[in-house]
């Protein structure tokens, strides 16, 4: 793992020849009594002396530059080496393109690493060019479709550049491969949320449609069902009769399939839902009855939830009252 | 409390259900939960292979059907980490110093085992990680200044509680870094060039409110910042716009606890959220919908409710949201969360994993740890054996109560920080 991009080695090591002849490096306190020691490579510990002497001299040079490279090579996560790396690309004016090539390695490398994503966010936005995020981002993501950075950085790309026309495309693709990728319903609603808004009727039935459709396919998945959740706590809301047209058609469906899984006629995902909007609509008796069903038979993991909530929805009860629980599932 | 005997998962009723469309995410989810599946077993009718192996690894222990943590195999693996030099392999974590005494302080003293003899090694460890100028701590030796290391330097401070070590402490000059890390949108940068986001603001707030310098110039716009985060599944981002996630909604409700507004978000979704994110057969929790179970969850995601309950009990949250105080302990199943913990994620040489197909590391072995003690509720509702029992960590912070409350004490009195650096 102690490649480095930049930089030749000879036979005297990395830093055995004139270009290093100057520095005197800075070596960490080590064998003393302090906790939490690493048994650090040579090569590491050598490189990270005379990174720490550049730094100390603040010496922003193409040797500097260089050398956060080797250091970035040994721990991906030594922010202060990006963040050192920064103050010598601005001094020495480097190019960024040739630098997104860096930061794109570096991801390939350590896609999970927080300084990475930050850094390329940093050299975008010097660049003022947004024009490879999508494409790279979607790299990312198909090798690991959930990943945080990744999803947050095109988020950025996309806001920043104005980059959104493809993008509702990019999460139907995504959620055909999986529609179970809860990463990529949040998009959705964030492309939603930034573009239209969700203010527009047209645009609310749109995402409603699509959700229930989505929901069909698995009734047990959870990510459309808190989409549809989204929407119907929204101030905009009065698709009333849409939303229980397709939740009474769903749960026909459901109650009349074969016997089978436990949860393929009592989906829990589908269940709470069905609590939030009846609830919400005028027939709490029919909310807080799934309540009881979910706390004792189809969710029994959240059976104190269900019992609260069965109390939120039944306002008439003396508040001062303890809320039942009830006993364990059967 | 329930028996071993009960603990069997009856697989298929509980098991996550696929609706006969498979894809990558449900395959993993019942990959993982087979690896679950070999440590839910009735004792009761477990055949004696079973029971040998569990008696080997110290998790029964004689003629008992009580499940064990395995304290004294913990205590020596963190003990360990703190004295003799870690494997090269943790270079990854050479900027992360100030994190791995926390996670190891931290587990140590839920144990019982706070490392006496260890406290001069741990503050020489501190000092070398201070940062230039005292603008807080860095990752290691020489390194800049960032939030998130300060934040666990100043735990483990408060951990040690030695007045020795509470001298790397300058108030001030910690007072002015956070002020230049302040962001217009409310929130903070993690360092003077990087990213702004939830875990940037906790960690801030929670250094501020021990060292009693959470002035209103420091907190303006905090809570907004927070608010912008929730998404509408309910649980709360890294920025607008991000998933909901376990550690950012740690970080956002915790920073709102300690600014006194957890109602400047919807807690009727947030408490929807985080209930939904305990898993129905691991008993653990996930860290965002339809990922897998973690150990680290257990605290990320496991405290929210106790800092919520705590809220509710005081009288500090709405009516709707304030019936919480009325639910028996925490808004999820406290019993199946220990579960998980004790029998998937112990390592039998002592520390604790994210789950079973995974190795056991510092960090998990202390959010595992710490996620039980805040579901023991203070020793009313210990699973297993009752020496299992931990010490009672405080669900904003992370530290012992005890701990926190003497640190927060030798601030109380002191003037309010001063911003220019032309001193008096």
């Amino acid at each position: 793992m102690q490649q480095h991009d930049e930089g030749g080695e000879d036979a005297g090591g990395y830093f055995g020849g004139a270009e290093w002849a100057d520095v005197t490096p800075i070596d960490a306190p080590e064998g003393d009594e302090a906790c939490a020691q690493i048994n650090y490579t040579s090569e590491f510990a050598e490189t990270m002396g005379y990174f720490r002497a550049v730094l100390r001299a603040d010496e922003r040079s193409k040797r500097a530059l260089a050398l956060t490279a080797r250091v970035i090579a040994g721990n991906a996560a030594n922010y202060t080496a990006w963040f050192f790396r920064r103050e010598c690309l601005k001094a020495l004016g480097e190019d960024l393109k040739k630098e997104l090539e860096f930061a794109t390695n570096a991801a390939l490398r350590s896609p999970k690493n927080y300084q990475i994503w930050y850094h390329r966010r940093a050299v975008v936005e010097m660049l003022g060019d947004g024009s490879d995020e999508l494409e790279f981002t979607e790299e990312i993501l198909m090798d690991d479709s959930k990943n945080y950075h990744a999803w947050s950085h095109r988020q950025f790309a996309l806001q920043r550049f104005d980059l959104w026309d493809g993008e509702i495309a990019f999460v139907e693709k995504l959620l055909q491969m999986d529609v179970r990728n809860n990463s990529a319903w949040n998009q959705r609603w964030f492309v939603v949320k930034n573009t239209t808004g969700f203010d527009d009727a047209e645009i609310r039935e749109r995402e409603l449609t699509f959700a229930w459709t989505q929901a069909k396919r698995a009734p047990n998945n959870e990510s459309p069902f808190n989409y549809l959740r989204g929407i119907i706590r929204l101030p905009s809301f009065v698709e009333v009769s849409l939303v229980r047209n397709e939740l009474d058609g769903l749960l026909h469906y459901v109650k009349a399939s074969s016997e089978g899984h436990p949860n393929k006629q009592n989906p829990p995902p589908l269940l709470g839902f069905a609590v939030d909007f009846y609830g919400a609509n005028g027939e709490p008796g029919l909310a807080t009855e799934l309540c009881d069903s979910l706390a004792a038979e189809h969710d029994p993991i959240r059976r104190k939830y269900w019992a609260y909530r069965r109390e939120q929805l039944t306002p008439n009860a003396a508040s001062a009252e303890v809320a039942p629980v009830p006993p364990s599932a059967p | 409390m329930e028996s071993m005997t009960q603990v069997a998962r009856e697989g298929a009723r509980l098991a996550a259900y696929d609706d006969d469309e498979p894809t990558e995410s449900s395959m993993m989810q019942e990959d993982t939960e087979r690896e679950c599946a070999r440590f839910y077993v009735d004792v009761a009718s477990a055949p004696e292979t079973f029971l040998g192996g569990m008696r080997s690894m110290g998790l029964l222990r004689g003629n008992d059907d009580e499940m064990h943590l395995l304290r004294e195999e913990t205590i020596d693996y963190l003990r360990r980490g703190l004295t003799i030099p870690l494997g090269a392999s943790y270079t990854s974590l050479d900027a992360s110093r100030p994190w791995l005494l926390y996670w190891m302080l931290q587990a140590l003293d839920l144990l019982d085992a706070f490392p006496s003899d260890l406290v001069a090694g741990v503050r020489l460890a501190l000092k070398e990680c201070c940062a230039a100028g005292s603008l807080g701590f860095g990752g290691n030796f020489m390194q800049v200044g960032h939030t998130a290391p300060t934040y666990a330097a100043v735990l483990a401070i408060c951990i040690l509680d030695d007045d020795e070590a509470f001298q790397l402490l300058d108030r001030d000059a910690i007072y002015r870094f956070f002020m230049s890390l302040k962001h217009p949108s409310g929130g903070f940068r993690v360092q003077p060039d990087g990213e702004i986001d939830t875990r940037g603001l906790y960690t801030v707030l929670a250094v501020a409110s021990i060292l009693n310098i959470l002035t209103p110039e420091l907190t303006e716009g905090c809570a907004k910042f927070i608010a912008d985060c929730q998404t509408y599944e309910g649980g709360i981002g890294g920025e607008p716009g991000n998933e909901a996630h376990g550690g950012y909604a740690f970080c956002g409700i915790a920073a709102l606890a300690i600014l006194g507004e957890l109602d400047a978000i919807d807690l009727d979704a947030f408490v929807h959220w985080i209930a939904a994110r305990q898993m129905r057969y691991e008993g653990g929790f996930q860290g965002r919908t339809n990922k897998l179970v973690d150990a680290c969850y257990s605290f990320w995601q496991g405290a929210t409710p106790a800092i919520l309950r705590e809220a509710a009990v005081r009288g500090d949250l709405h009516s709707s949201i304030g019936a919480l105080a009325g639910v028996e302990g925490l808004i999820y199943d406290e019993e199946r969360m220990q579960q998980y913990i004790i029998l998937c994620c112990q390592q039998f040489q002592g520390g604790l994993r994210d789950k079973p197909s995974k190795r056991r590391d510092q960090y998990h072995t202390c959010y595992a740890l710490s996620g039980l003690s805040v579901a023991q509720l203070g020793g009313s509702k210990v699973w297993g054996t009752q020496t299992n029992r931990l010490v009672e960590t405080d669900p904003v912070y992370n530290i012992e109560r005890e701990k926190l409350r003497r640190a927060k004490e030798r601030f109380a009195d002191l003037p309010p920080p001063v911003l220019s650096e032309s001193t008096d």
